[in-house]
């Protein structure tokens, strides 16, 4: 096994775990806010992606894509608030008991919902835009021009979320009600609309995860369940809740199931994830950044 | 309740039946079935081409035929116009059995064709044979389906065997001998993979195989293309169905193995509409192996399912629409020969007769030996896509040799 | 097949209605009951009752373990750990062929071989009797106030001297082996067993179902997986509009209506009765 190989291996695995980044840091940022879990991430990636794919095919040209990235992006974001503000607030401003288990029951609904309105709407073909740019050189291995945009995307989007959380006001007021919801409330933060934002901003994540990855693994109804599964292996991994647990999580996943192609068997590969998924969970239960506290 | 209300309509049909006139009216159309895949996982594309083929039979049966009997092939019964009956399998064996069962028990469908899974196929032919329901494949090429003899179960679409002696003969035809074949994880791929190994273990080709196995529904196929890259082969050989036979041409393009490296698709989507839409200049120089090429020369069926196709879906007949088509030209003749509408009666005069589908007049179903068994394998080409945006009367043959219009040619 | 679905949300809305466990593995353990059962008849040759009552005894001990494993967890860690759990052994059904067939899927001996639905339909309406009536009687007896009492205050049962993790533990086994026995008897009708019945699609159906009917109610789970199997029925020939109906359905009734149809029809019967609106308000608040 030469060495430029491995690399390329190890490329790939990275760029896709940096991807997977994206999903998990939506899921646990709205989990670490709002205390649900949003099992219609994936469908979000898929909206995401038809999203792009329309821009690009109807209005804005197939050349165009980095104007219908920040377009398809805000759309999914103003979708997740828009869902939030009529299908969730009113449980959490009720402070209903069952918030966990309603939030569930709703989240799976639409994942049934978009899953279905998709083959609906545009039928259960496959569809794709132009690659986003032409195969460029990373020293001798050669990669995919859009797999580096969504590389480069995931990145600078990753950044900014995290300069926004750490040092903007508003990341302070998100951090403060991810903390004590009740001591944020009494500081005069609005709670209601933050949780409005970070599900925005959370889905928004997701969003950007599929409209990047649109001409790489091309857009069908069902193109959401692989990244769910991948976006709560990560959290699990990594811990819920934990941004930089995602963070780690998902380069490790990335890596693991790219080298784990090279050095075990290449038809196993998506079972590499739950491998490492039990592994962490028989070893450290919460998760390698969880928190404590997992019992009731 | 579904079930109670089922029954109770059965009743009254029953009833119905047995107080009208006696024997057979001719009022009421007969029912012809599709069971085909319409949504995922299963290949909902392909399955939507067999449902506009089967209607475009349906529509000769009733027009150019003039319906099924009055007079024709010595039946003297009045003419009875035909219905399509269509049910979803999604390509899940569970929902094939429960689709064949309301074919055969609620729409009374007296032959079934459309199966384009082979898992799914396999799963209900067994109830053909209960049912004693002529069920014909119409996309489902794994051996087993006439392989295991089953009384009610042909086919006239080619065989594992019929492929693997394809690419077998094109690989040796250009000398390559190193293979590589990355197949999905159902019976048509993991067929195909034993068939091409058995062909190897024979001495019957001259070639080495790496064959590395799939999760159909994984989306980054990069790792096992790359170990591919890796040892360097002569030929890819793509054995995915829908969904992953476009990601297993991206990803094999996106890190450098193809075209670099040549590579064969087991079926015929590169002539789908979408194939240019969805790869664009990554799906150059692709060779895949086909069962119809615009330049054959087909039969007056044929060609009037293909101008009527153009005219009816405006969009050029693919082999899916054609075999569907035939399928259901096929069951009418039977039925014609048969001068019944009995299934049983329609499944003998399948086995007897010869008939015309869209590509021959000399369709047959013997009770041969082994696979042979109730099989029709129509001729079976290999193309390659030379340049962007391609049409499908202007790709090359390169296989086989008798019908050669080109050569394999590799990419700048 | 209304009646299967009837037993599987039946069982379900048992295990997460009332004791708060909600577990996204349910689909799964039908399918263990169901892979169990037909190994079992395929390799030893034994009858096939006998099979499936092997299905339902594997389908309760796996539930058994996976709430021994989970209980402990907080209602969102046992949702993701359950739900791993339902996708791990799906991929390993699927990708251990050897054994399983993978999505070839499994030949199952069939129970009946007949063309008529008939003596299926039986089987499937009896088991789903057993399965309401074992739900009710199980609601009914001393057993239903302890578990009603763990779902309102799990500390204050404990308090009281309630054993809470038994009890809970004891309800997923006895859900989970309801869910083995149909998913058996289920495989043994089909004929066929593959991994598709092992997808996520499948646990949003029966959450539907229940949701649809009324959490929490014996009749619940029955009206709405009956209703749901119906409308699927009669708008077969619209593919899947159908499920888009339902999720919509399903998510104005949370956000508006929670009861379900059998608090709907509740609340009628008694306006009806002229039992005033005071008693249905009050129904609707609790």
């Amino acid at each position: 096994m030469d060495a430029t190989l491995i690399a390329q291996y190890a490329l790939a695995g990275l760029v896709i775990g940096v991807i997977y980044c994206l999903m998990a840091v939506g899921i646990t940022f709205i989990y670490s806010v709002m205390k649900m879990i949003n099992w219609a991430m994936g469908e979000f990636y898929m909206l995401g992606g038809y999203l792009q794919y329309l821009l690009l095919s109807t209005w804005l040209g197939p050349s165009r894509w980095y104007l219908a990235l920040p377009l398809a992006v805000l759309g999914v974001g103003l979708l997740g608030m828009g869902i939030q503000r009529v299908l969730l607030r009113p449980m959490f401003v009720g402070q209903g008991e069952r918030l966990d288990e309603y939030a569930t029951i709703v989240t799976i609904s639409l994942t049934v919902l978009f899953r279905n309105l998709a083959i609906v709407v545009f039928g259960p073909y496959q569809f794709s835009p132009r690659d986003y740019a032409p195969p460029v050189q990373v020293g001798p291995l050669p990669l995919n021009g859009s797999r580096l945009v969504a590389f480069l995307g995931a990145v600078i989007l990753l950044g900014a979320f995290a300069v926004v959380v750490r040092w903007s006001w508003f990341g302070r007021a998100l951090r403060a009600a991810a903390q004590n919801r009740l001591g944020a409330l009494s500081a005069g933060i609005d709670l209601p609309r933050m949780d409005m934002l970070a599900f925005g901003v959370g889905v928004a994540l997701a969003g950007a995860a599929g409209a990047l990855l649109a001409p790489v693994f091309l857009v069908f109804p069902e193109s959401g369940a692989v990244s769910t599964v991948k976006g709560f292996e990560i959290i699990v991994i990594g811990g819920l809740g934990s941004i930089p647990g995602s963070i780690v999580g998902g380069l490790l996943l990335g890596l693991v199931e790219s080298l784990g192609s090279v050095f075990l068997s290449a038809s196993f590969r998506d079972v590499y994830g739950f491998g490492l998924l039990l592994l962490v969970l028989a070893l450290r239960p919460a998760g390698l950044w969880g928190e404590r506290a997992r019992e009731a | 309740m579904g079930r109670r209300i089922v029954i109770a309509v059965l009743v009254a049909a029953a009833v119905a039946a047995g107080s009208g006139a006696p024997g057979w009216s001719a009022a009421a159309p007969i029912a012809l079935g599709v069971l085909t895949p319409l949504s995922p996982p299963g290949d909902a594309a392909a399955g939507q081409l067999i449902v506009h083929g089967a209607e475009l039979g349906i529509q000769y049966i009733n027009t150019v035929m003039g319906g099924l009997f009055g007079g024709r092939d010595g039946c003297q019964r009045p003419a009875t116009q035909v219905r399509l009956a269509v049910e979803d399998d999604s390509g899940v064996p569970e929902k094939a059995i429960a689709g064949f069962r309301r074919l055969v028990s609620e729409d009374h469908a007296v032959a079934v064709w459309g199966a384009f899974h082979s898992s799914a196929m396999l799963a209900a032919a067994p109830l053909a044979d209960e049912f004693r329901v002529p069920y014909i494949s119409t996309q489902a090429s794994v051996a087993d389906v006439t392989k295991r003899h089953f009384a009610a179960v042909f086919r006239a679409h080619a065989i594992d065997t019929d492929r693997v002696a394809a690419w077998s003969g094109f690989i040796q035809a250009q000398g390559w001998h190193k293979v590589a074949m990355l197949a999905e994880n159902t019976d048509y791929g993991i067929a195909l993979m034993e068939a091409t190994k058995a062909l190897i273990a024979a001495g019957k080709l001259d070639a080495t195989l790496e064959a590395v196995i799939f999760d159909r529904t994984s989306s980054d196929l990069t790792p096992q293309l790359l170990k591919f890259k890796a040892a360097r082969p002569d030929l890819v050989l793509n054995v995915g169905v829908g969904t992953p036979a476009y990601l297993i041409v991206k990803q094999a393009h996106d890190v450098g193995l193809f075209p670099q490296v040549p590579m064969l698709a087991s079926y015929d989507f590169p002539v789908r509409p979408e194939y240019w839409k969805n790869l664009g200049p990554a799906g150059v120089s692709l060779a895949f192996i086909s069962y119809y090429h615009p330049r054959m020369a087909m039969t007056a069926l044929g060609k009037w399912a293909a101008l009527e196709h153009a005219k009816r879906y405006h969009d050029v007949a693919v082999y899916a629409n054609l075999n569907s088509f035939g399928d259901a030209v096929i069951v009418a003749q039977a039925m014609n020969q048969a001068c019944s509408s009995d299934p049983r009666q329609i499944i003998a005069a399948l086995e007897r007769g010869r008939f015309t589908n869209w590509i021959s007049t000399e369709v047959t179903f013997p009770r041969a030996e082994g696979v042979a068994w109730h099989q029709w394998s129509p001729p079976m080409i290999i193309l390659q896509c030379t340049r962007g945006e391609q049409t499908y009367d202007t790709t090359p043959i390169l296989y086989p040799p008798t019908m050669k219009t080109g050569t394999y040619t590799a990419p700048r | 097949m209304a009646w299967y679905y009837v037993v599987m949300a039946s069982s379900w809305n048992l295990i997460a209605g009332y004791t708060g466990l909600f577990s996204l593995a349910h689909h799964v353990l039908s399918a263990i009951g169901g892979y169990t059962s037909a190994l079992v008849v395929i390799r030893t040759g034994v009858p096939i009752p006998l099979g499936i009552v092997a299905g339902g005894i594997a389908a309760g001990a796996a539930g058994y373990l996976i709430g021994a494993l989970t209980l402990r967890m907080r209602a969102l860690y046992l949702a993701l750990a359950t739900w791993a759990f339902a996708e791990s052994t799906r991929v390993v059904v699927s990708m251990e062929y050897g054994i399983t067939r993978g999505d070839l899927g499994l030949p199952v001996p069939r129970l009946f071989h007949t063309i008529s639905p008939r003596p299926s339909y039986e089987l499937f309406l009896a088991l789903a009797a057993a399965t309401v009536a074992g739900v009710w009687w199980l609601l009914r007896s001393r057993i239903g106030y302890r578990l009603r009492a763990i779902r309102d205050d799990e500390g204050a049962a404990r308090a009281a001297g309630v054993n809470t993790v038994r009890w809970k533990r004891f309800v997923f086994a006895a859900g989970s082996a309801a869910a083995g026995v149909a998913g058996a008897a289920y495989g043994h009708y089909i004929g066929l067993l593959s991994p598709a019945g092992m997808k996520f699609d499948e646990m949003a159906l029966i959450i539907i179902m229940v949701i649809l009917g009324g959490q929490r109610t014996v009749a619940g789970p029955v009206a709405g997986a009956l209703v749901v199997e119906l409308v699927s029925e009669t708008l077969r020939a619209y593919g899947q509009i159908r499920m888009v109906l339902f999720a919509l359905v399903v998510l104005g009734m949370m956000r508006l209506y929670p009861p379900g149809l059998v608090g709907m029809a509740q609340a009628a019967a008694q306006r009806i009765a002229g039992a005033g609106s005071r008693r249905a308000a009050r129904e609707r608040a609790s």
